[in-house]
């Protein structure tokens, strides 16, 4: 019964900082546009705008706040009565998420601003679904478990369909949003045949009840809870045939947070599938795993398949995040340690890999018109080399070539698989790696080979650090991975290995 | 014991076909009387179940604030519900043929309910004998259960900023009410005195 504050230190800093902003934002607001003379509605506009901007830095600033303190200055522990856990597997996906999320939030400023969508609900939401992440990664029953779920997916729907004059931002919004609910529908009807069954919503006693029934001989309702609970997650992770939702969305929606969708939220639904399946039905593991693998099998042959045809460069990323999500669940269905290192850290390289990615999409426009066909690209090399040569590095490494990241993040995970014995997985997933190598190499192809096509609107300072900054990451993480395998060995050993 | 029995069979009946007929009535606005029906059904089973205070709360939340509401909303909607209707049947073989299947796997799955009873897990918070619904709900709601409480209380918040953001716009154009100018109206401006002569009205003096 002790409330134990201080492991939810970086929730509560969310929160108090989301509040803040909220303050913040009504108590600077100018004054009404009908109120105001002719005259004055100009520099109304302009405060409202500076005002939208403090608040978003604000927010970064909160969430890498929260991020260091998760990392660095939070008691691992429980709180408030065994719902929430901070453990080295929460404290990884913590800072793996606010960190993306700030810097989702950092690039977004520029591009926000000229699709006239910055407002300060903006960064107000952004918090919250970090928030909402955050109690994803340490949700220790069922209930905080879905709470955190919902707060952060309600705070998506609406980032959606922020930019509400937009048909194919609504669109996208309320797909989500219908898409949304039904899988948490699913979710909380697996949930509830859990807890009927196993008589617990706290995930300890759930892992008691599931030991005791030795993982094999499991009562019919709870094996039908775990697979209606896989459902619920592998929608939110967009995970194939879950998936149908991704690419309209991801084009629909503002392209920041589109990234935003692409990076931190990923993150979040891992750590909870992880929180979930290793740790509530850890030593039922041969049940889910089955789950898991048809999941990953079949993610990764609509993400191949599906983005061949794609002439979008937003779709192309959507059923490129599909078949990502199918080789990090290649190796989180090996139910081993290394299965929840391997996974967490294909999320994280997948999620840095894919800002950089976004960060160049979001200059190209001409006219400033978003110009997103991948024959846009042409010739990229030509005009800016620099640019090409770093989106070319990001393809690579997504495609899985070594030295880059990417390959390691799939070798890890392939590795867990096969030690796993999940050799038919793997044929799948060599398959459904080549195909996928195919068209990030036809990018290439065209950014290097084809005639060169009208040049882009110069790109603002900052999202041309991000994309040199993430291609110098898949680069450079041959030498030492910069120490990113070992913290996702110590998140893993934190739920298998017994210790906190 | 026989009577109870009695009426949870009739309760539960009555809330499968008025859900059922929920999803098949014709017109939405006796969808939601079948829905306000399917509620009050539940409630039924919750007071059987000895949870009288969920059962009021659902009465009184449900029923009495949300169906209203939402009742007002289908009523204002322009929404050409038999054109939607109208392609159902093109998924109606296969959403049949998934409710099937589903409601096998549930049978199978309460047919296993005896099973694995032997392992479950001690409730965490025991209903305590002596005290009635509201009180023992009360006793844990903001202690055991805070974290779930105040998270519930952001989702909340969320939706609100969500409505807002999403409906909320300033329309140019229209007559809105500015109780500044209204204080600082000033006789002259607001007052004429004119000398009606009679038999004329005021219509010549009037320009």
């Amino acid at each position: 019964m002790s409330l134990n504050l201080a492991a939810a230190a970086p929730e509560l800093i969310l929160a108090l900082a989301a509040l803040a902003i909220l303050m913040f934002g009504v108590l600077r607001a100018p004054a009404p546009a009908y109120l105001l003379a002719a005259g004055d509605k100009p520099a109304a506009a302009l405060s409202e705008r500076r005002n939208a901007e403090w608040a978003l830095w604000f927010a970064v600033a909160a969430l890498v706040l929260a991020a260091l303190w998760a990392a660095f200055w939070a008691p691992a522990g429980r709180a408030f009565s065994d719902a929430f856990i901070l453990d080295g597997l929460s404290r990884f996906a913590k800072v793996a998420a606010f960190l993306t999320a700030a810097a989702a939030l950092a690039l977004s400023r520029d591009l926000m601003g000229r699709l006239s969508a910055l407002s300060y609900e903006y960064a107000v939401l952004v918090v919250l679904a970090a928030l909402g992440m955050g109690m994803m990664a340490s949700a220790n029953d069922l209930i905080s478990l879905y709470m955190g779920l919902e707060l952060q997916s309600l705070a998506l729907y609406v980032l959606a369909a922020l930019r509400r004059d937009d048909a194919r931002a609504t669109e996208a919004g309320l797909k989500y949003f219908v898409l949304g609910a039904l899988s948490s529908g699913l979710l909380l009807f697996g949930a509830s045949f859990v807890y009927g069954y196993t008589g617990s919503v706290n995930f300890d006693a759930i892992r008691a009840v599931t030991a005791v029934e030795d993982g094999h001989n499991l009562s019919v309702g709870l094996l039908i809870g775990i697979s209606l609970m896989a459902c619920g997650i592998g929608f939110k992770l967009s995970a194939a045939p879950f998936h149908m939702w991704t690419p309209d969305v991801y084009q629909g929606a503002p392209l920041p947070i589109t990234a935003f969708f692409a990076s931190a939220a990923k993150i979040a639904a891992a750590a909870l599938l992880i929180r979930l399946f290793y740790g509530a039905f850890g030593d039922a593991g041969g049940q889910w795993r089955d789950i898991l693998a048809v999941l990953a099998a079949a993610s990764m042959l609509v993400g191949g398949f599906g983005a061949l045809v794609q002439t979008n460069v937003v779709r192309l990323l959507a059923y490129s995040s599909i078949g990502n999500v199918g080789f990090a669940l290649t190796g989180m269905a090996a139910g081993t340690a290394e299965g929840i290192s391997s996974g967490l850290l294909y999320m994280v390289i997948y999620a840095i890999t894919t800002l950089g990615v976004f960060a160049f999409l979001f200059g190209m426009r001409r006219g400033d018109k978003p110009t997103l066909a991948i024959s846009d690209l042409a010739g990229l090399a030509r005009r800016d080399m620099a640019s090409a040569l770093c989106l070319g590095a990001l393809m690579f490494s997504l495609a899985g070539v070594p030295p880059l990241a990417g390959f390691f993040a799939k070798l890890y995970a392939f590795q867990a698989a096969w030690t796993a014995g999940l050799g038919f997985l793997l044929v799948i997933a060599a398959l459904a790696a080549v195909v996928s190598a195919f068209y990030y190499i036809r990018v290439v192809k065209i950014m290097f080979f084809d005639e060169p096509a009208e040049a882009f609107d110069p790109q603002p300072f900052g999202q041309r650090l991000a994309l040199y900054a993430a291609a110098a990451f898949s680069l450079i993480f041959v030498l030492g991975g910069f120490g990113l395998p070992e913290a996702a060995q110590r998140a893993a050993t934190a739920l298998i290995g017994g210790g906190a | 014991m026989a009577l109870q029995a009695v009426a949870f069979y009739l309760f539960a009946l009555v809330a499968v076909v008025a859900a059922l007929l929920v999803v098949f009535a014709r017109n939405p606005v006796h969808s939601v009387l079948w829905l306000i029906l399917t509620f009050f059904s539940a409630a039924g089973l919750f007071v059987l179940m000895g949870a009288e205070f969920l059962a009021m709360l659902l009465v009184i939340v449900y029923v009495g604030a949300v169906m209203v509401l939402f009742l007002f909303v289908v009523m204002m909607l322009d929404v050409d519900f038999a054109a939607l209707r109208g392609r159902v049947a093109e998924y109606f073989p296969i959403g049949a043929l998934i409710g099937v299947i589903l409601l096998v796997q549930f049978v199978m799955g309460f047919a296993a309910w005896s099973e694995g009873a032997a392992h479950r897990a001690a409730a965490a918070t025991p209903t305590p004998a002596d005290l009635p619904n509201a009180h023992a709900i009360g006793m844990v709601l903001y202690t055991q259960y805070v974290y779930a409480f105040q998270a519930a209380g952001l989702v909340l918040l969320v939706a609100m900023i969500g409505a807002i953001a999403l409906t909320l716009r300033h329309r140019e154009g229209i007559k809105r009410q500015d109780p500044l100018a209204q204080i600082h109206r000033t006789r002259e401006e607001a007052m004429e005195i004119l000398d009606v002569k009679s038999g004329e009205g005021l219509q010549e003096t009037r320009s």
